[in-house]
């Protein structure tokens, strides 16, 4: 009886107790830790936006609006502006209006500071050897497409390289609505 | 009473009748007359001092500039300068012993004198200086008229001399290259004068208003000077004109009377043939035979650089660009010519067009009129090449942009178009274009050196030999 009284006493029991304590929280640290789930991808809403778009007429003296449904994913001037040369770049779709660009010819990068735009063209627009009334078509339904519904003017670069010229035209100065104007 | 008032009337006009006395005493003393005088055909008064006749200030300055420098008088008129001193002894002053200078020649003769303190002029001297016919009390001017036109040929230069009854005011200035002078209320004989120079072989004198005008055309690289040699029987005119002569016209000018003219064909490929060179070349050799000075900016093989063309196009007086219009999918055809429109490159064009014209500023920057001009010009002249052009303007075009006075774009055609493309095969169509071209650029460039010219002038100019030799 003395002997079962010993062996429990309050030091064993503690110690027991603090034993046990031991062994479950080397057990716990032991433990792998948690694969963390990889979050959901979520595809962000594309939304239908209608931008004006120029276009040359079939005798290229003047320019064409067309409004065309462009999908963006934020309505902001940046993504607008881009998405609007995207389909610049693609051609029309109503008859009588005229490509600018050839088909397949890449669409010009378009960034945007405070109210002015700077677009960079690709090199291949220096090879298109329109003539002088074409080159101006060219700039010209870019410039109005852009500064449909905001900004103040229009820089144009090449290879974003400041240029003197496209062609016969002079880009020392950024595109204004002025210049653009229906003759 | 009464004895107080007759009295005290007397005390009171005393000084009055004093000083009359005294007037008369020296009118008296001074032996002075008034008496009339015919002053070139206006009724004045004059005095008669010691038997001579004299008129004061006040009636001469009618036809004479008078000025009195401390003891002397200038008296300038009818190209003539009179100096006389003047003599307060007036009995003194009216005899032959005083020197009187008339021009250039000191004479004896009478001087001028002062009578109660206003100055008064000899009469028979100032007639005898300005070349005048005097009578007692008739003083008269000889109406001014032209009495013939000689002329002297001579190694590096000719000479025309008029010759005037009297000296007038006249003018000259150069109108392109035509050299006018206007001589001021003169009367003649309007014909035209050949002579034996080799610079100048025919001049013409014709009536304008009240005035006579003398002109003939100055050859290139010559000046002209103008100055008049005035003698008591009348006056001349004498004209130099030739290499001989220095130009002294402002360099501005230069602009009028040798314009440059400047062809900026595009380089278009895949036609077979270079068209806008060849329209250009056309062009440039009608003008240059006619005698203007072109230039083409690009040849065969060879062609300006950008800065090389937009030197040119700083300097031009006239910048036509030769394009084709080129665009994928367009089925447009036609001529069109396009005035720039906007703003040009360079600060000073834009302030100049924008603000108020300063003298010969037109010769420095021209107005958007002149490109219009030009563009109606053209399009008349393919009119009468039976080319039917059509009119546009355009914005943005590097060398328009620089050129500072008239400056077009003429597209000659489409490349795809295929009655574009026949047509630009077919000499006439490119003979009429070059055609076309000189001919309305002459006729732009003699008109706006006609109008240039006017600008010191109120009158109408004469149209250029060069230029006309163009246009024809």
């Amino acid at each position: 009886m003395n002997a079962i009284k010993r062996l429990f006493s309050l030091f064993n029991v503690v110690a027991l107790l603090l034993l046990i304590a031991a062994y479950l929280a080397y057990e716990a640290v032991q433990k792998p830790p948690m694969t963390p789930a990889a979050p959901q991808l979520q595809l962000a809403q594309q939304r239908d936006v209608k931008v004006k778009v120029y276009y040359s007429d079939a005798q290229v003296q003047n320019m064409k609006a067309e409004t065309r449904t462009v999908q963006v994913t934020q309505e902001n001037p940046g993504a607008l502006a881009q998405a609007a040369l995207n389909v610049w770049a693609k051609g029309p779709s109503a008859a009588g209006n005229l490509a600018v660009v050839p088909k397949g010819t890449a669409a010009p990068r378009v960034y945007i500071r405070g109210a002015h735009y700077f677009v960079d063209l690709p090199t291949a627009y220096q090879n298109l050897k329109y003539g002088s009334s074409g080159e101006r078509i060219l700039l010209c339904t870019m410039t109005r497409t852009l500064l449909e519904t905001r900004g103040e003017d229009v820089t144009f670069l090449v290879n974003g390289q400041d240029v003197d010229t496209l062609g016969h035209l002079d880009l020392r100065e950024a595109f204004t609505r002025q210049d653009c104007a229906d003759q | 009473m009464r004895r107080t008032t007759w009295a005290g009337r007397w005390q009171q006009s005393r000084p009055l009748l004093l000083s009359a006395a005294l007037l008369c005493a020296g009118i008296a003393g001074a032996q002075v007359a008034l008496t009339r005088l015919n002053l070139a055909g206006a009724q004045v008064q004059s005095i008669g001092l010691y038997g001579a006749e004299y008129a004061s200030r006040d009636v001469l300055s009618r036809l004479l500039t008078i000025e009195q420098d401390g003891s002397v008088v200038r008296v300038e008129g009818y190209g003539h300068t009179l100096l006389l001193p003047i003599d307060e002894d007036n009995q003194r002053a009216t005899t032959a012993f005083n020197t009187v200078q008339l021009d250039t020649v000191r004479v004896t003769g009478r001087t001028a004198t002062l009578v109660n303190g206003n100055l008064y002029l000899p009469l028979d001297t100032l007639a005898r200086g300005l070349g005048a016919s005097y009578e007692l009390g008739n003083f008269r001017v000889a109406a001014p008229n032209l009495q013939g036109v000689s002329s002297r040929a001579g190694k590096d230069s000719d000479r025309l001399v008029l010759d005037l009854t009297r000296d007038v005011q006249f003018k000259d200035e150069l109108r392109g290259t035509t050299v006018q002078i206007t001589l001021s209320g003169l009367k003649g004989e309007a014909r035209r004068y050949t002579t034996r120079g080799a610079f100048v072989p025919t001049a013409e004198v014709k009536a304008q208003g009240n005035d006579l005008v003398l002109s003939f055309a100055l050859p290139p690289g010559s000046g002209y000077r103008v100055y008049r040699v005035v003698r008591p029987g009348g006056a001349r005119v004498v004209v130099d004109a030739g290499p001989g002569i220095p130009r002294n016209t402002v360099a501005l000018l230069d602009r009028i009377s040798r314009p440059l003219i400047v062809l900026d064909p595009a380089r278009v490929d895949g036609l077979g043939r270079d068209v806008t060179l060849d329209v250009a070349r056309r062009a440039a050799e009608l003008l240059a035979k006619a005698g203007w000075q072109v230039k083409v900016t690009r040849e065969t093989g060879t062609a300006l650089g950008l800065n090389e063309k937009l030197t040119l196009a700083r300097q031009s007086d006239v910048f036509l660009a030769l394009d084709l219009g080129r665009f994928p999918g367009t089925g447009r055809g036609g001529v069109t010519v396009y005035e720039q429109t906007g703003r040009a490159g360079a600060q000073i064009v834009n302030t100049l067009r924008a603000g108020s014209t300063p003298p010969y500023g037109s010769l420095v920057v021209g107005g958007a009129g002149g490109s219009r001009r030009l563009s109606e010009l053209l399009r008349g002249e393919l009119r009468g090449g039976g080319i039917t052009a059509k009119q546009d303007s355009v914005s943005r075009l590097l060398t328009l942009g620089e050129a500072p006075q008239a400056a077009l774009l003429l597209e000659l055609g489409w490349t795809g178009n295929a009655a574009d493309r026949a047509n630009l095969g077919t000499e006439a169509r490119l003979q009429a274009m070059g055609v076309a071209l000189a001919r309305s650029v002459a006729t732009y460039l003699t008109a706006r050196a006609n109008n240039a010219s006017q600008l010191g002038a109120a009158n109408q100019g004469t149209q250029g030999q060069a230029a006309q030799g163009a246009t024809q």
